[in-house]
Parts: structure tokens; C-alpha cells; sequence
């Protein structure tokens, strides 16, 4: 199984070789080129564009994991196609949206690094941003980039973004390698890694999570180098390995608890493996200190996390406990990735050849890699998949299980790809034991698409679709907001919907809410409501008429339990927009067509 | 880097230029000077940036031997890392994060880095393991295939751009109304935005109890240009209504904004 150790000087002159390096570099631009003809064709509404888009990037990944599975391959080679892959597969999130943000949450990262510039200070507060300024790292490397080249913020963030991403693949390909010894091990873990729901798209956003995991992998591979050396001394890790940790720490909540987490099932398996008569270190003392970084940051600098992350948790558990007591029936059950069936179908079907490989080599690999620590750490870390996978069956769970794969992916992947060469070592026949594990791991990889994100509906560019994140991004919504930006003064609260809200928030510079949204739904305006815009501070309203022309593909307009919401199978009724036009309390300030904005006279009627 | 690269190709390529004209966000750039001066000083952060990395990694780093591909991910790492550092420093001062102090902390780090590291090496007998060197293989085939390839993404990038700029259907014309100075019930301000992909010829009108108060026009205004007006309102209450229209057309108001006067 472990065909190449890390390299040795005997084979240098073949190790420096680059291999299928240029006709798979080849291939995978072929990939990149059909998947942005399927955007273009996307974008003019053909029909064919969904099939371009899963030509496009199975021709990307596939001839890159069909070479990560032969052995003989050397690990320049290897490394190479990593990071061929990693680079191809950003190129297709640039082409999808090439000048701009386009996802809600990197606007509200927008405007906290905006904040940075404007203040010079971090931690600016403000109620619409929830956490992200107590966890500026993203922000704070954006503000550096931006103030001293000059360019805009969304450039600078992109920029800042794209720069992590080599790091990001290399930092897997390493730690792969580190811990199983095994550069083979390491290309296939790290092209099935790239296969995770959230890496196409959500980890190469503007968004904190994505700026966080590239240090989180590297963080790993320095412990990890540090731990399994020979003659590494020490009772912790250098400066090296506490900075980049602290970055962790301070770029977002959840990476950091990942990075501590999995250092905590290394001691405990480490200990477990001392017992057994095995050289392990358990990193004990890197652990507890790392996790008094956290508690110390979130004591002192971001408290608020704890309340940020009450709300899904709870959410998710009181579902669960009205179930149990039978109180609440269960709306959503198992959330099924939604689009064609086709996909659904691929989605199970990898789920089903990720559970078998995970469970049916498991006592077999465990075995084999009796001396390394770190790869029985991963072997233990990828059973929590399964929990993921019970997540996904719970009410509204499905979203969490979602987030959470791009941490459970990173010693799934290594856990896979050692099943599939343990399945390999076993089957018989030529043609068979090439197939088998290429077959089973493009059912992972297309699997994994078909149920990333973002939906099936936002997959592609195209036309405008009300409150709908990705698909509802345009430049009518987003001159409206910097038009309320500069003539209205910051901070001020906002009725809007979903598709206006982080436009509002970061160009406008106000606050939007959802807390007096019912409005929206009441048929006609009273006396009672004017009190109700006065009671919430609500200074201005934004409508866009569009909603009365679709569907929100998220369900809901305006917030996730309004009138009809999950349910509507009508636009909304356009008399429920209009009806601000005969307030005498309110001006028709702004109209661009199909955003009307309001302003709110008086304080009580 | 790819970012990188396709920042400069926008700032290079007529046809992304366009594209991004047409969607680029509306916020500005930070500083002064041409997208180009913009991508130049953006390089030179970034070799700064890389610089930092590469000696903070030699400086703090154990000296065992660097495996192929991992000083590149310490260096971005380790540049990225010190400025998330500095700026929780600089956040303590009172000048905060400005330009200058990312500047001066920079380049203080890389002094102090650079000298720890440059004593390390001079210091140690045993100099960190180099990892094996030797030639790489490169062919003129390969060179072929990475030059097809490369062809290949620019190829795919036109074809996005040009689909981005054919179908950037967001044509709108914008109308608006306010009291000049935010408070003010004696004078209005009227603006008009042209955000269609051509030239646009419109009249305004302001009317008050459905007698017309003024008009303004013909406006000739170019894609992305703005027009704005301040009007004198006092002694007047009541709803004003304010509409553009096509001259000599008899279709209905384009855009309509009204503001009630004398109301608190």
C-alpha cells in the first residue's frame, strides 16, 4: 500500500520528471473551457448547459484521480496534479462569477473589512455582521491589500483568496503524505478531498471559512511533522506551527474548534497506540493549549460566538425534541440534494460506496497501518461521517451536515483512498482492480458535486430569480443599495427581502431586519403598522417588484416561517407591493424600475 | 495567483474590460491612481508580503529538510499569517491599521526575521538538508501541451466574458428624489442615473395637485452618467410627484418618485 515513501535520493532523477503532468494539464483545460461554455450557454438559456457543466468537470477530475491511482507515478508528479487540480477547479468558481461577490455572506465580509478601512480599527460592531468582525483575519488581509495597492475591497478580498489556495492544496497534499507515507495515498486523499460538497464553490468564497482552512490543513501537516519525525524534539510545536494556529483562531470559530478537535482524537489514539506497545506521541500539551487559545478568544474577544451558535443548534434540537414528544409533525425528512432525480440518485449512490469503502476495509487498513498514528487517527476521525450522514436525517439538519464537510472530508478522504487500494490489493483480475477503485471514486466525486453547493438552481449562471442568493445577484439590487449608501446616513434599520439584504448591508451600509417583515404579507397598511415601522425603527423599505413576477428558489422572500413560505406555488401578489404607494407616512424616494424604495415620516403616527 | 493573473488580464483585455464595466460592484477603489498602477503596486505588496513569509519560515522553522512544495505553501502561509498578526498588534495603537503602519510593521518584520534567519545559517554547523536536486525533464512536447492549454483557459475566459457582456441584461434608468441636506422642506434635489447600455434622450417633469410645477430637458445622458438638480419647493405642500418620459412620445412615465411637503 505504501508503494512510495516520502523521497528517497536513490530515485531523485526519476522524481523530477513531470510524467502525464502536460497532457493531464491539457485535459483539464479542455474541462475548464466546456465548463465555461456551459456558463455562456447558461446564461443565452440552453438547455444543454447542465450537461456541459458535468462534462467539464468530470473531464477535469477524471484523468487526474485515473493517474493519482496508478503507482509508479513520482511525487513531483503527484504534487503537480494536485495542485493542477485545486487551480482548475478554482479557475471554474472565477468563471462563474468572474468580477464580483455574488454569495450573501461575502458581503457582510464586505463590509467589515470596509469598516477596517474606515476606522483603522478591528472589532468594529455591528449588529447586521453578527461574529465576522470578532474574527477579522480574512478582513484584516484584505484592508492590508487594499490599502496599499489601492484596489477595491471586493478585488482585494478575491486576491487575497485566490493567493491560498496553492497553499491550500499543497498543505493537504503534505499532510496526507506525512501521515500515511505514502505519496500514493496522498494524490488519491487529496483528489477525492477536492471532491467534498462545499470545495468547488463555498471554499473558494469570500467568506472566512474559506481563508481559515488552507492554515487549518497546514496547521495539521506541522503538528503532524512534528509528532511522527524522527528526532523531533520538543513538548510543543515551534513558532511556526502557533502563529499559523493563531491565524486559525482568530480567521473562524468552527475551523478552530475542527483544528483543536482533531488534535484531541490524535492524543487520544496516540495514547491508545502507546498502550499497544507503539511509538506514538501524544500531542496532549499542543491541545489543551491550543483549545486555551480559543477559550481565551472567545472569552475576551468574541463572546457573542456562543449566542451565534445557539440559534441552529437550538433550532435543530427542539425540532428533534417536538418530534420526540410528538408536539411538531416533520416537515423536511431526509433533505435530498434538490434538481433531477439523476442527481439525487448519484448523491445516495456515493453516499453508499462511501459507507461500504469506510466500513468494509476499515478493520483491514487499521491493521496494515499498525505503526502510523496519524493514519489510524484519520481512520477514527472519518467515522464521524456517519454521524454527518444522521445529521442529514434529521429536521433541518441537512444544512449543518452541509457545512461540515469540508472538515469531516479531511480524514474521510484519507480513509477512502486507502479502502480503495485495500479493495485493489484484493480483487483479482487486471481490468477489475483498475476499475473497481476509479470507478468507486468518480461515483465520490460526482456524488459529491451533485450535492455541493450551491442548489442545482444556482449551479449555473443566469437570468435574475427573486430572493434566491446566488441567482439573485444583479446590478440593479446592488446600485440601489450604494444609492441609499451615499444619501442616507449608515446604521439605519431597513425592511427587505433576502435578494436586497446583503446589498443593503454592505453597499448601503444600513441594518437590515427581518424583524417587521410580516408587513410585507399584511394586505393593505393601517394606522397599527405605521406603529409597528415606528416600534422596529424601520427608517426605509425596499421593495422589489420581481417578486411578484417567481418563485424564491430558497423558499421564502422574507424569512424562512412567513405566510406560504417552503410552500408558495404563486409569486407574491403584486397589490402586496404596491400598497405602500397611498401611505401618506411614507415618500417614494427611489424607483429604478423594479426596486422601489420608501422613506418613513415621523417617528409615531 | 490565478486571481492574480485574471485581474491583470481584465485590466489588459478590451472584452473583460467591458464585461466588467458592465458588472462591476459598486464600490470603489481604495486608493488613487489607474487599475494598472492599482495591479503594479498590488505586485510589489505581494513580493513584500512573500518576502516576509520566506524569512519568517527560515527564521522560526526546525531545520529539517524541506519537502518539495512546502517552503512555497510556508512562505504564502507564513507572509498571510504576520500580517493577521501585525494587524492584531497595530489594532492596539492609536493609529490603528492604516497604510503606513502596515508598511512599518512589514518591514520590521522583515528585518527581524531576516536577521534571526541569517544568523541561524551562519550560526549552524549543520546547514538544513537541501532536498535533491537535478534536472527537470521538460520537453518541447510539454511545452506544447502547457501552451495549448493555457490558449485553452484564455479561450474559455473569452467565451465567458463575451456570454457576461451578451446577456448583462441589467438595463435600468434610475430616478430619484430627496430635500436637499436631509432636512430641508424648501429645496429638492432631483437626480437621474442612466444605467442602460446606451445613450438615452428624457424630459422630467415635477408636478404638484396634477398641475405641472417644471420640466428639465431634453437630458442627453451616456451609459453611467448622472444627472442631478436642485429645485426650489418653498411655500409649496402637498404630494409633489416627480416622472421621466421619452420626449415626443405619448408612452406613460418611465420612473416615478414622489415626497410630500410641509409634513414633518
Amino acid at each position: 500500500m505504501s508503494e512510495s515513501q516520502a523521497p528517497s535520493a536513490s530515485d531523485q532523477s526519476r522524481a523530477l520528471t513531470l510524467g502525464w503532468l502536460p497532457p493531464l494539464t491539457l485535459t483539464a483545460s479542455v474541462g475548464v473551457l466546456t465548463v465555461a461554455a456551459a456558463f455562456a450557454a447558461s446564461r443565452h438559456g440552453e438547455s444543454l448547459a447542465m450537461g456541459l457543466w458535468w462534462t467539464g468537470l468530470v473531464v477535469v477530475y477524471a484523468p487526474v484521480l485515473l493517474r493519482q491511482l496508478q503507482p509508479g507515478v513520482t511525487r513531483l508528479e503527484r504534487l503537480a496534479l494536485a495542485v493542477l487540480l485545486g487551480v482548475a477547479l478554482l479557475l471554474v468558481k472565477v468563471l462563474y462569477m468572474p468580477f464580483q461577490l455574488q454569495f450573501s455572506d461575502e458581503f457582510y465580509f464586505w463590509r467589515s473589512a470596509m469598516d477596517i478601512l474606515q476606522h483603522h480599527h478591528l472589532f468594529v460592531h455591528n449588529v447586521s455582521l453578527q461574529v465576522k468582525p470578532v474574527y477579522p483575519a480574512l478582513q484584516e488581509a484584505t484592508a492590508a491589500v487594499a490599502s496599499l495597492s489601492g484596489l477595491s475591497v471586493t478585488h482585494a478580498g478575491l486576491v487575497v483568496i485566490d493567493v491560498l489556495r496553492p497553499v491550500y492544496v499543497v498543505a493537504l497534499y503534505l499532510f496526507y503524505e506525512q501521515v500515511s507515507g505514502s505519496t500514493r495515498l496522498a494524490g488519491i486523499a487529496s483528489t477525492l478531498y477536492m471532491a467534498n460538497p462545499n470545495f468547488l464553490v463555498f471554499d473558494s468564497l469570500y467568506v472566512y471559512e474559506a481563508f481559515a482552512l488552507p492554515f487549518a490543513v497546514l496547521a495539521l501537516y506541522l503538528a503532524a511533522r512534528w509528532l511522527t519525525s524522527e528526532g523531533a524534539t520538543g513538548r510543543l510545536p515551534g513558532v511556526f506551527f502557533w502563529v499559523v494556529a493563531l491565524t486559525v483562531v482568530v480567521a473562524h470559530h468552527v475551523t478552530s474548534y475542527f483544528l483543536v478537535a482533531y488534535l484531541a482524537v490524535w492524543t487520544i489514539v496516540a495514547f491508545q497506540q502507546r498502550r499497544s506497545g507503539h511509538q506514538a506521541r501524544p500531542p496532549l500539551r499542543t491541545t489543551l493549549t491550543l483549545l486555551v487559545l480559543i477559550l481565551a478568544w472567545i472569552l475576551f474577544i468574541a463572546p457573542g460566538t456562543l449566542s451565534y451558535f445557539n440559534g441552529p443548534f437550538n433550532f435543530v434540537a427542539t425540532r428533534l425534541a417536538g418530534e420526540a414528544t410528538g408536539k411538531l409533525k416533520v416537515v423536511h425528512g431526509f433533505v435530498r440534494p434538490q434538481g433531477p432525480l439523476a442527481q439525487t440518485i448519484l448523491d445516495l449512490g456515493a453516499n453508499a460506496a462511501i459507507v461500504l469503502i469506510l466500513l468494509g476495509t476499515f478493520g483491514f487498513v487499521w491493521t496494515r497501518m499498525a505503526r502510523w498514528v496519524g493514519m489510524r487517527v484519520a481512520l477514527v476521525a472519518s467515522l464521524g461521517y456517519l454521524g454527518v450522514l444522521a445529521l442529514r436525517l434529521v429536521p433541518d439538519g441537512a444544512e449543518l451536515a452541509g457545512r461540515s464537510m469540508p472538515f469531516i472530508y479531511l480524514p474521510l478522504s484519507l480513509a477512502l483512498a486507502a479502502g480503495l487500494l485495500a479493495n485493489r490489493a484484493r480483487v483479482g483480475r487486471t481490468v477489475v482492480r483498475t476499475l473497481l477503485p476509479f470507478g468507486a471514486g468518480m461515483l465520490i466525486i460526482v456524488g459529491g458535486l451533485a450535492s455541493g453547493f450551491p442548489a442545482s438552481w444556482a449551479r449555473l449562471p443566469g437570468p435574475y430569480l427573486p430572493a434566491s442568493w446566488e441567482r439573485s445577484d444583479n446590478l440593479q439590487s446592488a446600485q440601489a443599495a450604494a444609492w441609499v449608501g451615499s444619501h442616507f446616513p449608515g446604521d439605519q434599520y431597513l425592511l427587505t427581502d433576502q435578494g436586497n439584504m446583503p446589498y443593503m448591508a454592505a453597499y448601503g451600509g444600513e441594518l437590515p431586519t427581518d424583524t417587521a417583515s410580516w408587513i410585507m404579507f399584511v394586505p393593505t397598511l393601517t394606522t397599527e403598522l405605521q406603529r409597528a415601522l415606528a416600534i422596529h425603527r424601520i427608517k426605509l423599505i425596499v421593495v422589489d417588484m420581481r417578486m411578484s413576477d417567481g418563485l424564491s428558489q430558497r423558499g421564502f422572500y422574507y424569512y424562512s416561517t412567513e405566510p406560504q413560505a417552503y410552500v408558495r406555488r404563486q409569486p407574491l401578489n403584486r397589490e402586496l407591493l404596491t400598497k405602500f404607494e397611498k401611505a401618506d407616512f411614507l415618500d417614494r424616494v427611489y424607483d429604478s424600475g423594479d426596486i422601489i424604495i420608501y422613506t418613513v415620516r415621523g417617528r409615531n403616527p | 495567483m490565478t486571481g492574480f493573473a485574471f485581474e491583470l488580464a481584465v485590466a489588459a483585455s478590451p472584452l473583460l474590460n467591458r464585461a466588467y464595466t458592465i458588472v462591476t460592484p459598486p464600490d470603489a477603489a481604495v486608493g488613487p491612481g489607474t487599475p494598472l498602477e492599482h495591479y503594479l503596486r498590488l505586485a510589489a505588496f505581494l513580493v513584500l508580503v512573500l518576502l516576509t513569509g520566506f524569512t519568517f519560515q527560515e527564521a522560526t522553522r526546525r531545520r529539517t529538510r524541506c519537502l518539495e512544495g512546502e517552503r512555497v505553501a510556508t512562505t504564502i502561509a507564513g507572509g498571510l499569517s504576520l500580517l493577521v498578526v501585525g494587524g492584531l498588534l497595530l489594532n492596539l495603537f492609536a493609529s490603528g491599521l492604516t497604510s503606513f503602519a502596515w508598511l512599518r510593521f512589514l518591514f520590521a518584520a522583515l528585518l527581524v526575521t531576516g536577521l534571526i534567519s541569517f544568523v541561524r545559517r551562519a550560526s549552524n554547523a549543520s546547514p538544513m538538508p537541501r532536498r535533491p536536486r537535478g534536472k527537470k525533464h521538460l520537453r518541447p512536447l510539454d511545452l506544447a501541451f502547457f501552451g495549448v492549454a493555457l490558449l485553452l483557459v484564455v479561450g474559455g475566459f473569452w467565451v465567458d466574458g463575451r456570454s457576461v457582456v451578451q446577456t448583462g441584461s441589467d438595463r435600468f434608468l434610475q430616478l430619484w428624489v430627496l430635500p436637499e441636506g436631509g432636512k430641508s422642506q424648501s429645496v429638492l434635489r432631483i437626480g437621474v442615473g442612466n444605467l442602460e447600455a446606451k445613450p438615452v434622450t428624457l424630459m422630467v417633469r415635477a408636478e404638484l395637485m396634477h398641475s405641472t410645477l417644471n420640466t428639465w430637458g431634453p437630458l442627453d445622458l451616456a451609459p453611467r452618467e448622472q444627472w442631478q438638480t436642485k429645485f426650489d419647493v418653498a411655500g409649496r405642500a402637498g404630494r409633489i410627484r416627480v416622472e421621466i418620459f421619452r420626449p415626443g412620445t405619448a408612452d406613460g412615465p418611465l420612473r416615478t418618485v414622489s415626497y410630500t411637503l410641509g409634513r414633518p
